[in-house]
């Protein structure tokens, strides 16, 4: 018998900090390419499983001593390594019982048509602005689920300023999956709280202002920053962007990206190997983070 | 003292889904270029590790929704990450009771012939993307080319050596090959991906499979394909381990053209009019008007890998046609996988654009 309290002992037992299950009708208002039902459509739920991501590896960053095991341990392998390990097993446990599980990992380098952000994490991303439905009634494909929006319906944490997902345990310091599945597993209430209190020390710590309290975050302006673009960057040599007119606005974070211009300065900002993973080395040390962190530690909220 | 049973147990627990050892005779009469005793010459009995692919990555593409999940989870997921990971773990306790563990994950594309055609150093396969960039920039034939390789010593085979998964697997005992060329287990139908490891511990073989026959030969494969890939009529024929294997005659280029692509009915992220244009006569094989070759499906690639980048090393798949059919079929009429799922994975007629 699948039960949602055998699910979440397995879930912690296989390497899972947090787990939550959610509602699908928590769904219903979603946009159909968000849409959890337009891929397993008779779905009865969907199952959160947050993983941390060590402290000390942004604590290290922080430190200017060891930049590139965030991305190697706290992005990487988290996403396609430990947590595709995880979904294996725990879909094997779900599918022994009868019911679909359908994995979600993170979709890293796609964008669903329409959506013009990017994921600052990777080498690029491409948005599937060609891909049209299969048929009347469908969403265009792919489907990529809103996480964020997910690990709240799945009562794990709350959206904050850039996007991402606070939780009480960890705040921003974790990373999600999902599993959307047709067993009928008791659901957990969405969250809540908002644990993100629009301090705005996020923004304040952003070396490229890529974040602001009424725009949240500039998903291009944070990818030129996050590989490295500023003044700050241990890595930075007077080499860099050496012949560039913007030099001096783009070190001091005072120029604006777009995906055309961001794109077009990615090539000058090679500091740390990435071609071996496809992950971009993050050379801000995810300022943003470490201070909501530190503000949510210091405002009890954690 | 190692048993079979020991072997067993902690494979299961490390986290493959089915175990089955297999005696290394079993491969006699295999090509000499792709039998594995040469890797491991003392090598007495063969490990065989099966890992389910969720029936759940598969619903995302019969619903004509989410393709990602599939080549990733399933494929570079499992052949990557998890596969290694359990080998590596029963590599240790063979290792432990003092036997050698020549672990082998699945190396499609490196072998010393073609994964397509058998032709000696080809390379290219469908489950891994083709470097185009980066080909055209050296002009070598392959973005991974084994076409120098020679044996190392006199009486050896040239390196890397690449077995017949499908038919280790057979050998293992662990099920059969279906009409599709896929291998169906008992338990899990088409839906898995194998590893092995190849050892001298004195374990105990399992015997051929013997159940009922897994495939119905009722050619949903060969209907379903996208690409008419597989023929009704002409087989392939092996004996592996006194066991008899059949499978249709498979146009493996034509596979490789609609795996990746799939063509105008069947890939919703390339438009209209990119196939009405057929610029150059690139996507001739998907239209129907040409062979597939080697340089036919370069062709291909070449103009539709910016619909769908990956930069996962694996190729999208967004056709898997065979599986689902398959799939499907043993669900409703029976072979192996009735009663696994309370729903099947087909609830209506199976999607086709309208084009």
């Amino acid at each position: 018998m699948l039960t949602a309290e055998l699910i979440k002992e397995k879930a912690r037992e296989y390497g899972a900090d947090l787990v939550g299950i959610g509602d699908i009708a928590g769904f219903a208002d979603e946009i159909p390419q968000r849409d959890p039902k337009q891929i397993l459509p008779w779905a009865t739920c969907v199952i959160g499983f947050g993983f941390r991501v060590p402290r000390a590896l942004y604590q290290s960053m922080a430190d200017g001593s060891q930049h590139f095991n965030y991305t190697q341990l706290g992005v990487k392998t988290i996403d396609e390594e430990f947590a595709e390990i995880f979904l294996l097993k725990m879909a094997g446990l779900i599918e022994n019982e009868g019911y679909d599980a359908c994995v979600q990992r993170n979709i890293s380098n796609l964008r669903i048509k329409g959506d013009k952000t990017t994921n600052p994490e990777v080498s690029d991303t491409y948005e599937l602005v060609h891909a049209e439905p299969v048929a009347p009634g469908k969403p265009t494909p792919d489907v990529i689920m809103d996480f964020t929006r997910a690990a709240e319906l799945c009562g794990l944490g709350s959206r904050s300023l850039r996007g991402g997902v606070l939780t009480p345990q960890f705040g921003p310091y974790v990373r999600f999956v999902f599993i959307v599945t047709d067993a009928p597993l008791a659901c957990d209430e969405p969250f809540r709280r908002h644990l993100c209190d629009q301090c705005g020390a996020c923004v304040r710590a952003c070396p490229g202002h890529a974040l602001s309290l009424n725009g949240g975050l500039d998903s291009w302006q944070c990818a030129v920053y996050y590989r490295g673009a500023h003044r700050s960057n241990p890595f930075m040599t007077d080499a860099t962007l050496k012949d560039h007119p913007e030099r001096e606005a783009i070190l001091n974070g005072d120029k604006r990206f777009d995906a055309e211009s961001a794109r077009a300065i990615f090539p000058a900002l090679r500091f740390l190997p990435m071609a071996q993973t496809g992950y971009a080395p993050c050379l801000c040390g995810r300022r943003c983070d470490v201070a909501c962190y530190e503000h949510l530690r210091e405002a009890k909220i954690l | 003292m190692l048993s079979s049973e020991m072997v067993k147990k902690a494979a299961l627990a490390a986290g493959a889904d089915v175990c089955g050892i297999g005696d290394m005779a079993r491969f006699e009469g295999a090509p000499k270029e792709m039998d594995p005793r040469y890797i491991f010459p003392e090598a007495t009995r063969v490990i065989g590790l099966v890992f389910r692919i969720p029936r759940g990555v598969q619903r995302g593409i019969e619903e004509g929704t989410q393709f990602y999940q599939y080549p990733s989870m399933a494929y570079g997921g499992i052949n990557e990450i998890f596969a290694p990971s359990v080998l590596y773990h029963i590599g240790k306790l063979i290792e432990d009771h003092g036997y050698e563990a020549a672990v082998y994950r699945n190396t499609g594309a490196r072998g010393v012939v073609s994964d397509m055609d058998g032709s000696p150093g080809n390379t290219l396969s469908p489950e891994e993307q083709i470097e185009v960039n980066e080909r055209a920039k050296t002009k070598t034939a392959h973005h991974r080319t084994v076409q120098f390789t020679r044996p190392v010593r006199p009486g050896s085979v040239a390196p890397d050596l690449q077995f017949h998964f499908r038919l280790a697997a057979v050998a293992c005992g662990l099920g059969e090959i279906g009409w599709s060329k896929m291998f169906l287990t008992p338990q899990f139908g088409p839906l898995q991906r194998v590893a092995f490891i190849f050892t001298d511990a004195p374990l105990a073989p399992d015997p051929m499979y013997a159940g009922p026959a897994l495939c119905r030969r009722c050619m949903a494969c060969v209907r379903e394909c996208p690409g008419q890939c597989l023929s009704t009529t002409e087989s392939i024929k092996v004996r592996v381990g006194g066991k008899d294997c059949e499978w249709g005659k498979l146009d493996e280029w034509k596979c490789y053209a609609f795996y990746t692509h799939a063509g105008r009915k069947f890939n919703p992220f390339v438009p209209k009019d990119v196939f009405d244009a057929n610029e150059n006569g690139d996507l001739n094989v998907l239209e129907g008007k040409g062979p597939a070759t080697e340089a036919e499906i370069v062709k291909v690639y070449k103009a539709l890998a910016k619909y769908f980048p990956s930069w996962v090393g694996y190729n999208m798949a967004k056709c898997g046609g065979c599986i689902r059919a398959c799939v499907s079929m043993l669900e409703k009429r029976g072979g192996c996988m009735e009663q696994r799922f309370r729903r099947p994975l087909r609830q209506g007629k199976p999607w086709s654009l309208e084009r």
